[in-house]
C-alpha cells in the first residue's frame, strides 16, 4: 500500500530498521561476531592439517554449511525478536494504529533482516575461497553460498517472523524459532544408513532445511545442477508460501497481544 | 468516503458493541454517539471494559458484535479509519534506541508525511508539548512524564479527527497537567477535534469533559452531561460548620437535638462539624445557622457541599454492584 502516495509504508519500516541495525551497534557487533568465527573456524578446523581428518570436498562442504548456519542462526535472532520484541516493549499497539497493514509492519522488518545477511555474503567468500582451493570447487562452492545461503537465511527469517508475529513474548518466539530449526535441521547429523531408510529419505526431500543441505552435499560431490535442481522445490514453494501469504495473512491476524485471537 | 465534519458533525457512532475474551464478558451492548469538538470521559473502575471498548473504537481488536463507524467509514475498513484517530494508549512504550524527533518523524511517515514534512511536523509536535530540548535525546533517557508528553504528540502527528486518551494525565505534574488539558481543550475547540479521556482522575474528567459514559463491568451503566450525571444522585444534601472551639460542646449539642441532620465531627479539623441533612438543604442551613447564633455559638465558616463527579460515580457502580 501506498500512503498518500508516499514512499509505501514498508519501505519505511525497512529504511529505519535497516538504519537502526547498521548505524545502531547491532549490525555490526554481529558482523563483527561473523567475522570471527569464520576466522576461528577456518585457521583452527579447516586449515590445520592435523585437527581435519575430512577431504578437502567434504571440509568445503562442511564449511559452507557452518557458514550458512550462522547466516540462519542471525537471521533468526533478528527476526524471532522482531514483531515480539515490539510487544514486549509495549511498542507494537503504536505501530498497529497507524494505517499501515500490519503485514507490511511484518515486511519493511523481515527486509530489514536480509539486508544483514547481504554484508555477511562479502565476509564469508574469502573463507570458502581458503577452505576450497584445493579443490577445483571455488566457483561452486561461491554460488552455493549466495544462492542456498540466501534461500535457507529467507526462508528461516520467514519463519522466524511468522513465529515472532504470533508468540506472546520474546522468550517464546525465541524459544520456538530455534526448536523449530533445530528439529528442521536435526536430520542431517543422522548416520548415512539411516539417512538412506525410505521413510526418512522421502522426509529429507520434503524438508527444505535437508533438502538443501542434500542438494550442497551432492553439487560439491561432483553432481551436475540440474540433476539435483528437485531438491530445491520443497524450500522453494515454502518460501513463496511465506512470501505471498504471509503478508495477506498478517494483515487479518496480527495481534496485539499474540497467539490467533483477535 | 470521508464526509465533512461540518456536515456530519456526529464523527463516531457505535452501535452494540460487544466482545468477550474466552469466559468472560469485557464489553456488552456499549453504544454511543460523538460530535465534533465533543470531549467524552470514559469512566469506569478496573476491568469495567474502557480499555476493551478504546481498543475497539481504535481498531485494535474487532468486536465480536456490534458496528461501529467513524465518519462514516465502517470499523471494517481499519486503515481508513486509523488515519483519522490519534490514540494514546494505555501505558504505551517507545523504540527506546530512537530520539523523540526520530520517533515522530517515524510515526509521521507510517502516516504518509514526506521525510521533511514529518520532520517539520515533528519538531512542531515537541515544542508544543515542551520537549524540544529533549528532541536529540534518545527516549531512554526520557522521564515517565517526558515519554507521556511525547506519547500525546504521537496522537496529533496525522492531524486526527478523534483522539483516544487512555489515562493522559499519568506522571505529570500538576502544572504539566494543566498545559496538557490545554492542548486537548484547544483541540477540540479550535480544530473541532472530538476526544475520549478515559482515567481515574475525575477531577480531570469534571475539568474538561463535556459527556461521561459510566462503564461497569462490561455494562454501560450511565451516560450524558457531567451536570445531568450528578444530578441523578440521590444524595443528601451536606455542609462543614467552623465555630470557635469554646463553643464547640455547646454546637455539637444544639445540632443533636434537630431531627432531620445527622452531625459528627470531622476527625481531621478540630473545629469542624460535618452535618447531613436529610430533606431540603437550603432550608436547613438556614435552621442550623439561626440555632447556633441564637445560642451564641460563634460560627468562623459554613461550607455547603455539593455533589462531586466522584460522588456521582461511586454511588452508580456501589449501585449495579448491589
Amino acid at each position: 500500500m501506498k500512503t498518500n502516495g508516499k514512499q509505501p509504508g514498508w519501505m519505511v519500516v525497512l529504511s529505519t530498521e535497516a538504519r537502526h541495525l547498521w548505524l545502531g551497534r547491532q549490525g555490526p557487533l554481529l558482523l563483527l561476531i561473523f567475522s570471527l568465527f569464520l576466522s576461528i573456524y577456518t585457521t583452527l578446523v579447516a586449515l590445520d592439517p592435523e585437527m581435519n581428518v575430512l577431504s578437502p570436498r567434504s571440509m568445503t562442504n562442511v564449511a559452507l554449511q557452518a557458514t550458512i548456519l550462522v547466516g540462519i542462526l542471525v537471521a533468526l535472532l533478528l527476526t524471532a525478536n522482531a514483531i515480539s520484541g515490539e510487544r514486549d516493549q509495549r511498542s507494537l499497539e503504536s505501530l498497529m494504529l497507524t494505517p499501515l497493514p500490519r503485514g507490511q509492519i511484518a515486511v519493511g522488518k523481515f527486509l530489514a533482516t536480509l539486508s544483514l545477511w547481504l554484508g555477511m555474503i562479502p565476509i564469508a567468500i574469502p573463507y570458502i575461497v581458503l577452505v576450497a582451493k584445493s579443490t577445483s570447487l571455488v566457483p561452486q562452492a561461491i554460488l552455493l553460498l549466495i544462492f542456498l545461503g540466501s534461500l535457507l537465511v529467507m526462508l528461516c527469517a520467514g519463519i522466524g517472523i511468522l513465529i515472532s508475529s504470533f508468540a506472546s513474548s520474546n522468550l517464546v518466539s525465541f524459544t520456538a524459532s530455534f526448536t523449530t530449526i533445530l528439529l528442521l535441521a536435526a536430520p542431517t547429523q543422522l548416520p548415512t544408513s539411516v539417512k538412506e531408510l525410505p521413510a526418512v529419505n522421502w522426509f529429507i526431500i520434503f524438508n527444505p532445511i535437508t533438502a538443501i543441505a542434500k542438494f550442497q552435499a551432492g553439487i560439491l560431490d561432483g553432481a551436475v545442477w540440474n540433476q539435483e535442481l528437485g531438491l530445491l522445490i520443497s524450500p522453494i514453494l515454502l518460501l513463496i508460501l511465506i512470501v505471498a501469504l504471509g503478508p495477506a495473512f498478517l494483515n487479518r491476524r496480527l495481534s496485539l497481544q499474540g497467539g490467533f485471537e483477535q | 468516503m470521508v464526509k465533512d465534519v461540518a456536515e456530519t458533525e456526529i464523527v463516531l457512532s457505535a452501535h452494540g458493541l460487544h466482545k468477550s475474551y474466552k469466559n468472560m464478558q469485557a464489553l456488552t451492548d456499549f453504544s454511543f454517539e460523538m460530535r465534533a469538538g465533543e470531549i467524552i470521559g470514559l469512566l469506569g473502575p478496573n476491568g469495567a471494559g474502557k480499555t476493551t471498548a478504546m481498543r475497539i473504537l481504535s481498531t485494535i481488536f474487532p468486536p465480536d458484535r456490534g458496528d461501529f463507524s467513524v465518519m462514516g467509514i465502517p470499523h471494517t475498513r481499519r486503515e481508513e479509519i486509523r488515519a483519522l484517530i490519534g490514540v494514546l494508549p494505555e501505558s504505551m512504550g517507545f523504540p527506546m534506541y530512537m530520539t523523540g524527533e526520530e520517533y515522530l518523524t517515524y510515526m509521521g511517515r507510517l502516516y504518509g508525511r514526506s521525510p521533511q514534512n514529518a520532520e517539520a511536523k515533528s519538531m512542531e509536535l515537541l515544542t508544543l508539548f515542551g520537549l524540544a530540548d529533549a528532541a536529540d535525546s534518545r527516549i531512554t533517557t526520557y522521564s515517565r512524564g517526558m515519554r507521556q508528553r511525547l506519547g500525546i504528540a504521537r496522537t496529533f502527528i496525522n492531524d486526527p479527527k478523534i483522539l483516544f486518551l487512555d489515562e493522559p494525565t499519568l506522571g505529570f505534574d500538576p502544572k504539566g497537567q494543566q498545559e496538557m488539558l490545554q492542548v486537548v481543550k484547544d483541540a477540540a475547540m479550535v480544530n473541532r477535534v472530538a476526544v475520549v479521556i478515559s482515567s481515574h482522575q475525575l477531577e480531570v474528567v469534571e475539568e474538561i469533559c463535556s459527556q461521561v459514559l459510566i462503564l461497569n463491568k462490561g455494562h454501560l451503566v450511565a451516560a450524558g452531561k457531567v451536570s445531568d450525571i450528578k444530578q441523578k444522585i440521590p444524595a443528601s444534601p451536606a455542609c462543614r460548620i467552623e465555630v470557635s472551639s469554646e463553643t464547640m460542646d455547646k454546637a455539637l449539642a444544639i445540632l443533636a437535638q434537630m431531627d432531620d441532620v445527622k452531625v459528627e465531627r470531622n476527625p481531621n479539623r478540630q473545629n469542624e462539624i460535618l452535618i447531613s441533612m436529610q430533606k431540603d438543604g437550603t432550608n436547613t442551613v438556614s435552621r442550623i445557622l439561626q440555632s447556633l447564633i441564637q445560642a451564641g455559638v460563634l460560627v468562623e465558616a459554613l461550607t455547603k457541599e455539593s455533589v462531586s463527579l466522584s460522588d456521582a460515580f461511586l454511588s452508580m457502580i456501589e449501585e449495579v454492584q448491589a
